[in-house]
C-alpha cells in the first residue's frame, strides 16, 4: 500500500503520484492495477461520416455546374446528386444503431423506389410523365416485392422476430398497393408486376390477420399505448 | 405476352402459402397458444397471485426521462460493483446471470419505440457476460448487448453491473447484483444461506417487484414548491473524449464514520453532503469571491420505499436539493452543516415528497403529454433536462446506506461500491455505499481537477479516519 504525506492518505493503485494531490509518491511495486488500462477508442465511423458528409456538397455543386455549362445535353445532373444524396442517406440509415432493422429495411426499400423514379424520369431529354414506365411498371413492384418476401422469410424464422417485424411488414404490404393503384390510374404499362405485388401484400396481410391476429393486437396496444 | 406467367406466377404463390401453413401452423399455433397464456407465465417463472401479467411494461415516471435526453455525453448509466475474495470465473458469472432471467422480469427487457412513448419488452436472447473495460459507464451499445439495457462485467475479483437507469434505480440494481453474487458463489459450490435476505430463483416472483409504485402512490394533491435557485457549477478543463471519466473511490471504516457524523448530531448523508459542499466551497473560493455567485446545490436522491412501503425493483427514488449560498466570506464547515441537516429536515418529509411525486407524475398524465408524439417528447424532454435538470445542481450525491447481506456471505464479499454517471453539465458525481462495514465514497468526474476531492478526503483523514484511496489514473493516460 502507498502512502501520501500530504494527504495522509493510503493509495490501493498501482501509481507514483497521488491521485488526490497529484504529487510524487514512493511506486509500490506490488501494489495492485485496480482499474483496466486505458486505451483511445477508435471512432473510425464518425470519421468516415464526417469525411463523406464533407465532400457529399462538393460533388453535387460539381454535378450542378459541369450539366449548367458544359455537358448540357439533358437533365443527368439531376440523377447524380439524387445518387450522391442516396448513398449518404444509405450510410446514415445502414450504420446508425440507433434505427432497427424493420425501419432500416422499409427505408431503403423507400429510398431505392425514389432513386429508380428518379434515375427513369430524368434519363432523357423529354422529362414527360409517360416516360416514367420501367420504374413503376417492373423496377418499384418487383423491389417492394422482394422486400416483403425478405421479411416474410426473417419473420417466420423466429416468434421473437415475428412480434418485431410484425407492424412494419403490415406497413410495407400497404406500400406494396401504391404500384397497382398507380397504373389503374393509366400512367404506365404492363400490369403484371404491379398485379403479382399486390396480390403478395394481399395475401401476406390476410395470412398475418389469420393466424397472428392475437400478435397484432397485442403489437398494437405496444406501440400506441397512451 | 399472355396472361399464362401471371396464373404461373400466383400458383407458385399459393404453394408457398399452403407450404407455409402446413409447416409453420404448429408453431405459430404455439405463437398464440403462448401468447394467450402469458397471463401468468412470464418468463417461464410464476407469479405471485397468477394475475394477467403482460410481457411488456410501460416505463415509470422516473425512467421516461433517461431514453430522450441519453447520448454519447451523458449515458444514463450508472455502476454498482460488488469486490469479491478471489478472482471471477466468467462462465460461472455467466450462467448465474443467466439462471436469474426468470427472478428478475424487469431487468431482462429491451428498449422499444411505441408511436407516443417507450416501453419495455421482454428479451429472449442471452445475456452477456463482459471483460471490464477503460470505460466506465460508458452508453450502452444494445446492438452489441444482445439489446439488453444492462452489462456485467468481470474484473480481477470484482463484479461490476452497469446499468441504464431507465430499468432500475440504485435499490433496484443492488439487490439484483446481490442476487448475482448469491447465485455465483452458489454455483461454486459453496454453502450459503439467503436469510431471505437477498432474491434467489427459488423464490416466486412478487408482483410487487414489477410493479410501477409512481402510478400506484399517486395521488391529485399537490403542495406547491419552493423555488430552487440555479446552481453554482464547477468549470475545469474536460478530459478531451466523451468516454472519459474519472474515477476517485476512498474506504472508510463505516462505524469510525458514522461515529463522526453523530458527534455532529448529524446522519452520515447529512455529513457527507455537508462535506461536499464545504469542499467545492474551499476548492474554488478563490473564484467565487470576485463576483456575486450561485448556491452550491447537491442533488440528493431519496429511496421513496421507505415512505411508501414498495417492494418495486423498478425505479422509486425522487431527489431534492440542499442548497448553500456560498456568498458569506470565511463560512465554516459546521455552518454548513447546520444550513444542510436544516434543508434535509425541511425536504425529507413524507407529504413534501408525496407532493413531489404527484406533480411529476400529473406532468405524465396530461392530455396533451400523452398525445404528443415520441419524437417530440424527446424533444422537449431534453429541452426540460436541459433547462430543470442541470442547471439546479452543482452535483449529485447518492447514498444507497448500508446493504444488508446475508451473514454466509459476508466471507466471500469485501466491499461493494457506486458509481454514478457524470457529463458535461454536471462534472461531478458522488456515490456512497456501506457494506461490510466498509464505506466506500466515489466520485466521478469529466474535468481534471481533483481539488473537490483532495479537499473532501483530506478533511476525513485529519478528523482521524483511516481513508484509503482506489483511483483509475485516468489523468495519466491524457
Amino acid at each position: 500500500m502507498e502512502y501520501c504525506d500530504r494527504c495522509k492518505i493510503n493509495i490501493n493503485t498501482k501509481t507514483n503520484i497521488c491521485p488526490l494531490c497529484h504529487n510524487r509518491i514512493k511506486i509500490d511495486k506490488d501494489a495492485k492495477i485496480t482499474y483496466p488500462l486505458y486505451e483511445p477508442l477508435k471512432d473510425k465511423y464518425t470519421k468516415t461520416a464526417i469525411i463523406i458528409s464533407s465532400i457529399a456538397p462538393f460533388l453535387i455543386v460539381l454535378a450542378l455546374v459541369l450539366n449548367l455549362f458544359v455537358i448540357k445535353s439533358s437533365y443527368w445532373s439531376v440523377i447524380a446528386i439524387a445518387g450522391i444524396i442516396y448513398f449518404w442517406l444509405l450510410g446514415l440509415l445502414t450504420f446508425n444503431k440507433r434505427i432497427n432493422m424493420p425501419v432500416k429495411l422499409i427505408a431503403h426499400a423507400i429510398t431505392i423506389s425514389l432513386i429508380l423514379l428518379i434515375i427513369n424520369m430524368f434519363a432523357s431529354n423529354e422529362l414527360v410523365i409517360k416516360n416514367i414506365t420501367w420504374a413503376i411498371s417492373y423496377a418499384i413492384p418487383l423491389l417492394i416485392f422482394t422486400f416483403i418476401a425478405f421479411i416474410n422469410f426473417i419473420m417466420f424464422n423466429t416468434k421473437q422476430k415475428l412480434r418485431d417485424f410484425l407492424l412494419y411488414q403490415l406497413v410495407l404490404c400497404l406500400l406494396g398497393f401504391i404500384p397497382l393503384v398507380i397504373l389503374i390510374w393509366g400512367i404506365a404499362k404492363p400490369l403484371y408486376p404491379s398485379i403479382l405485388t399486390a396480390f403478395y401484400s394481399y395475401s401476406t396481410i390476410l395470412y398475418l390477420i389469420v393466424f397472428s391476429k392475437s400478435i397484432i393486437k397485442e403489437e398494437f396496444k405496444k406501440r400506441f399505448h397512451i | 405476352m399472355g396472361l399464362t406467367p401471371v396464373f404461373q406466377l400466383i400458383s407458385i404463390m399459393f404453394y408457398i402459402i399452403i407450404y407455409k401453413l402446413s409447416n409453420s401452423s404448429h408453431k405459430l399455433l404455439n405463437l398464440v397458444y403462448n401468447t394467450r397464456f402469458f397471463c401468468y407465465n412470464i418468463n417461464g417463472c410464476e407469479l405471485m397471485n397468477d394475475r394477467k401479467q403482460e410481457n411488456w411494461y410501460k416505463l415509470d415516471n422516473a425512467a421516461k426521462i433517461y431514453p430522450a435526453i441519453i447520448g454519447k455525453k451523458d449515458s444514463g448509466v450508472f455502476r454498482v460493483s460488488a469486490n469479491l475474495n478471489n478472482f471471477i470465473i466468467p462462465d460461472i458469472l455467466g450462467q448465474a446471470l443467466i439462471d436469474l432471467k426468470h427472478r428478475f422480469p424487469s431487468m431482462y427487457v429491451k428498449l422499444k419505440k411505441g408511436l407516443f412513448w417507450y416501453y419495455f419488452e421482454k428479451n429472449e436472447r442471452i445475456p452477456i457476460v463482459k471483460k471490464e473495460t477503460p470505460y466506465i459507464n460508458e452508453l450502452i451499445d444494445v446492438s452489441k448487448n444482445n439489446n439488453y439495457l444492462f452489462t456485467l462485467f468481470y474484473y480481477n475479483n470484482r463484479i461490476s453491473l452497469e446499468c441504464f437507469h431507465s430499468l432500475c434505480d440504485g435499490y433496484g440494481a443492488i439487490e439484483f447484483l446481490k442476487a448475482i453474487v448469491f447465485r455465483y458463489l452458489e454455483l461454486l459450490g459453496n454453502k450459503i444461506n439467503s436469510e431471505d435476505k437477498v432474491l434467489t430463483i427459488n423464490q416466486k416472483v412478487m408482483e410487487e417487484e414489477i410493479e410501477d409504485s409512481f402510478k400506484k402512490n399517486f395521488t391529485s394533491k399537490v403542495i406547491k414548491h419552493n423555488k430552487v435557485d440555479k446552481a453554482y457549477h464547477i468549470r475545469d478543463i474536460h478530459f478531451p473524449h466523451y468516454y472519459n471519466t474519472g474515477i476517485i473511490s476512498g474506504k472508510i471504516n463505516t462505524n469510525k464514520l458514522l461515529f463522526l457524523a453523530r458527534k455532529s448530531n448529524a446522519t452520515i448523508t447529512e455529513y457527507l453532503a455537508a462535506l461536499l459542499t464545504y469542499s467545492v466551497y474551499e476548492s474554488y473560493r478563490n473564484d467565487n469571491f470576485k463576483k456575486k455567485v450561485k448556491p452550491i446545490n447537491i442533488s440528493i436522491p431519496v429511496n421513496m420505499r421507505r415512505f411508501f412501503n414498495s417492494k418495486t425493483l423498478r425505479n422509486f427514488s425522487l431527489f431534492f436539493y440542499t442548497s448553500v449560498d456560498i456568498n458569506k466570506r470565511n463560512l465554516k464547515f459546521n455552518d454548513i452543516l447546520n444550513k444542510v441537516k436544516k434543508n434535509f429536515k425541511k425536504e425529507i418529509d413524507k407529504d413534501k415528497l408525496q407532493s413531489n411525486l404527484n406533480s411529476n407524475v400529473g406532468a405524465e398524465k396530461n392530455f396533451f403529454m400523452k398525445i404528443t408524439p415520441l419524437f417530440l417528447k424527446n424533444i422537449l424532454l431534453r429541452i426540460a433536462s436541459n433547462i430543470l435538470g442541470n442547471s439546479l445542481s452543482t452535483m449529485t450525491l447518492s447514498n444507497l446506506g448500508n446493504i444488508d447481506i446475508p451473514k454466509s456471505m459476508k466471507n466471500y464479499i469485501k466491499d461493494m461500491k457506486i458509481i454514478l454517471g457524470s457529463n458535461y453539465s454536471q462534472t461531478n458525481s458522488v456515490g456512497v455505499i456501506s457494506c461490510n462495514e466498509i464505506t466506500t465514497i466515489s466520485f466521478s468526474r469529466t474535468i481534471f481537477d481533483t481539488c473537490i476531492e483532495q479537499t473532501f478526503f483530506r478533511f476525513l483523514a485529519k478528523e482521524g479516519l483511516s481513508v484509503e484511496i482506489e483511483s483509475n489514473m485516468i489523468e495519466n493516460y491524457l
